[in-house]
Parts: C-alpha cells; structure tokens; sequence
C-alpha cells in the first residue's frame, strides 16, 4: 500500500474499520504513522476544549446546517471522517471543537497531500506564540504554508486571519457575557465558519 | 524638406521598433471545444482579468493573451471537464505575469474561475454552475438567468458585485471586501463578510430566503414599498434602523430591542429576509 492509497483509506482507520494493510502502513512509513498521531492528538485535544454548557438541540441544528451549506466547491467530506469530527462533540458544546477540526484537519489534507513530496519537518518559527499578536499555532502553521507559495501574501493573510480571530474573540466574549443571548452564540459560530473558509481558501490557493 | 520627411520616418520607424518590443512577450491563443451537456470549464489565474460571456451554439471559445514569456497558459480536456491555467515558468514583475483570459460559453455550462488578483467578470450566462474565487481580484456578475443553478462567488479581500440576477441559489462571501447587490433574485440568497460592507438594493423576489450576514461591516437595504417580505433585522452590539413600512407579526417569538433589532412584514411577506450582524449598523430604507 502506497502513502496515497493510505490518505484514502485514512478515514477508515480513524473509524475504527480499516483493512489489515491499513493498519500496518504506518508502520513502515514514518509520514502517514506521523500523519495519524498528529489526528489523534487533535482529536484528543479537541475534546478537551470542551466547556461545561451544553447548547441546545437547535444550536447544533444550525452548525450542522452551517457546515452542509458551507458547499463552495463543493467539498464532500468522507462519511466516516463526517462522523468522527460530529462523533468528537455531539454530547459537549462543539463551538471550538468543531472549529478547531475543521481547521486542523484541512490543514492536515493539505500538509498530508505534500508529505509525499518533502519531508514533514515543521516550519520555522511555528512553535512559538507571539502573545501580543492575535494568530495562534495553527494560524502561524497555515501563514508559512502560504509564504512558501507566495511570501508577499503572508502579510496579507495575517492580517485577515487577525480580523477573522478577532471577530470570533468579539462574539465569544459576547457569549460569555451573556449565554443566552442566541443572536451572539449565531454569529460566533459564523465567525468559526468564516475561518474555515478562509483556510480553505488560502490552502485551495497555495496547492494551485 | 527632404531632412524633415527623413526625420519624420525615422520617428516612424522608431515608434514601430519600440511597439514591435513591447509585443514581442506577448503571446495570444485560443481554445476551441464542443461542450456537452453537463460540460465544466475551469481557469486558474493569477494576474490579469478573466471575463466570461454568453456564447449561443454549443462551443466553447477561450482566448488567453500573456503578458510575457515568464508565463504560459496550459490547456487540457479530461473528459467533459476543460482545464485551463496559468503557468508561471520564470518569477516576473506582475505584468510579465499578466495573462488576459476572455470565455464564451454556451448555456448550461458550468464555470470554475479561480483568481488572485486581476478582476473576474462574468455577463449573461444562461443556466450555468457558476463558482467564482479570487483573493484580492474584485468579482462582477450581471445579467444571469440562472434557473435554479448554483451561484458561489468568494474573495478574500476583492469587492464583489452582483447586478441582474435570477432564480440562483446564491452563496457569497468575502472577508474585508464589500458586496454590493442590485436586482438580485432567488430560491436561495446567503451572503456572508466579516469585515466587508453589504448592500441590497432590489425586492428580493418572492419565496425565497435571504440572509445577509456581517460581523462588523454595515448592512444597507434599499427596497420598493411594493416589495413583499417577511424581514428580521438584529445587530449584536451595533445598530438596527428601519425606515420601510413594515407591520409587526402579530405571532412571533422574536422579541426586538429598539435600535438593535426590528422585524415584521409587507404585503404577504412571500421572502424571508435575514439581516444580522454582530457589530455593524443594519439600516432598511424605502426606495
């Protein structure tokens, strides 16, 4: 089995269902084994984000609707892949978690896609955290996937980036203030869905 | 005499060497397929402007001008699908990079236009699967019959404008760039911004769903008294204002705060209207 027939079957494995041949890749592919760990640490993480509300059945009505009409291009997304990132926060308030997979895992297609071409070696200066600046490590990983395509845009997609994290720290706190308030919980989960979108759009745009 | 006719074609000659020069990189070609019912045309630039007409007959016709040998436009058919991209073989200032695309496609063919940065314009398309992406390229769309097909169009700072459009399920959405939209119709019609401004100037049809969203940019609607529907205006932190004659639902579970948020109905309210925003001013006025 090859490293591309692996990302097909990838979803599989993260379901618990895969082939023999599947499980044994990893093992003799230092990549897709680092692929896979990476996936489970951020599903592991992901769960962590979770906070102790717990949002209505119409709020996860509507992030479910968010993420199905969010058809740009229309991206299918595997089934079991589908209902490992829904599995991950169905029974917790799903906000980040959601976001946080999204983001990551389109992240990772994207990284997974050129493992095969160079080595998966982190970028420079992805570690750290500027606390002042409003970009996490995601966001510092997703910037330096776009500067080696094009270092003028990194400038640019920083600063949209800020504006969309700022947007989301705006409603967050919104919602903190007051968890009631529907309005305020709709248009943070708008603003999570505004930065998946722009990641998607600045990966779809470096892999061209 | 004889000197000044001299000098005169000399200039000539001159001005003829120097066009010639400034020609020479330039490159124009032209791609000719038969489009099959269900046929995909997609082009991927990154500097120049990319324009899409209404073509009748069942040909495709793409023409590409580059702006230099640092560039080559790549053309390939796989199956029903026809690919056509821009390939940088040299780094090059943006004009040497530049590559002019001009589409002309017959009805109920899909278009994919990806961009960096030169505008996309499409006019007059009849039935086709539009999906526009640019980063900073400013999107123009006008003069779409749709019929029940898909419009998506994404910037990520490119202003978008969209004039004359029916029955498209639309989904647009910018981050910093504004979206204008005029006389735009629908089953479906979402726009989404963070930043960006958005404006709605039209009657939004009947029976369809509107939803116009923005963090922090404003919201301007501008529409007809004779218009027909069933609004709700809400601003997290920002402003709501209405200035259209609208009558309060006399059922409803929404409950609006004064300059945050308002609602109600015209006529019979056939559309759905959605305005919210987190931090913008909302503001609805008779046209």
């Amino acid at each position: 089995m090859n490293c591309m027939e692996f990302q097909n079957a990838l979803p599989d494995l993260l379901d618990g269902g895969a082939a023999p041949e599947v499980e044994e890749h990893p093992k003799s592919c230092t990549a897709c084994a680092g692929l896979v760990a990476d996936l489970k640490e951020i599903s592991a993480q992901a769960r962590l984000l979770a906070a102790s509300e717990e949002p209505g059945e119409h709020v996860w009505a509507r992030i479910m609707e968010s993420v199905e009409s969010d058809a740009l291009g229309h991206t299918e997304v595997p089934a079991p892949l589908r209902a490992l990132w829904w599995g991950a926060g169905q029974s917790r308030w799903a906000i980040p978690v959601w976001a946080a997979s999204v983001a990551a895992l389109l992240l990772l297609g994207f990284e997974f896609n050129t493992l095969r071409q160079a080595p998966a070696t982190p970028p420079e200066g992805v570690a750290v955290v500027q606390p002042a600046a409003l970009v996490d490590n995601d966001d510092l990983q997703l910037l330096s996937v776009v500067e080696k395509r094009s270092p003028a845009k990194r400038a640019r997609y920083k600063a949209h980036l800020e504006a969309v994290n700022a947007s989301i720290r705006d409603a967050k706190r919104s919602v903190e203030e007051d968890p009631a308030n529907e309005l305020a919980q709709e248009r943070l989960i708008q603003a999570y869905d505004q930065k998946s979108a722009l990641y998607e759009m600045a990966m779809t745009r470096s892999m061209q | 005499m004889a000197s000044g006719k001299q000098s005169r074609k000399l200039a000539w000659l001159l001005l003829a060497g120097c066009a010639g020069l400034a020609l020479a990189g330039e490159k124009t070609k032209e791609f000719k397929y038969t489009a099959a019912p269900g046929a995909w045309v997609s082009v991927v630039n990154n500097v120049g402007p990319v324009t899409v007409r209404y073509a009748s007959g069942r040909q495709i016709l793409i023409k590409s001008k580059t702006g230099s040998d640092k560039v080559e436009v790549a053309a390939e058919q796989k199956g029903n699908r026809f690919e056509i991209r821009t390939h940088i073989l040299q780094p090059g200032s943006e004009d040497e990079r530049r590559v002019e695309y001009e589409i002309f496609l017959p009805a109920k063919v899909g278009i994919a236009v990806r961009a960096d940065s030169g505008p996309i314009r499409v006019k007059g398309l009849r039935g086709s699967e539009i999906i526009l992406e640019g980063e900073a390229s400013p999107v123009e769309v006008h003069e779409i019959e749709a019929a029940g097909q898909h419009l998506h169009v994404r910037t990520v700072s490119g202003n978008i404008a969209l004039g004359k459009i029916s029955s498209a399920h639309m989904e647009v959405r910018s981050f910093t760039g504004g979206v204008s939209l005029e006389n735009v119709s629908g089953p479906k019609v979402q726009v989404t911004t963070t930043q960006g401004d958005i404006r709605y100037n039209g009657e939004f049809g009947s029976n369809g769903e509107y939803s116009l969203i923005s963090h922090s940019g404003n919201i301007d609607v501008a529409l007809p008294e004779g218009a027909s529907v069933d609004m709700m205006a809400e601003s997290v932190q920002g402003s709501a204002d209405n200035d259209f004659p609208l009558q309060r639902k006399q059922h409803s579970s929404f409950l609006p705060h004064k300059g945050r948020s308002f609602s109600g109905t015209s006529h019979s309210g056939s559309s759905s209207v959605q305005l919210s925003s987190f931090s913008g001013k909302i503001r609805v006025k008779k046209r």
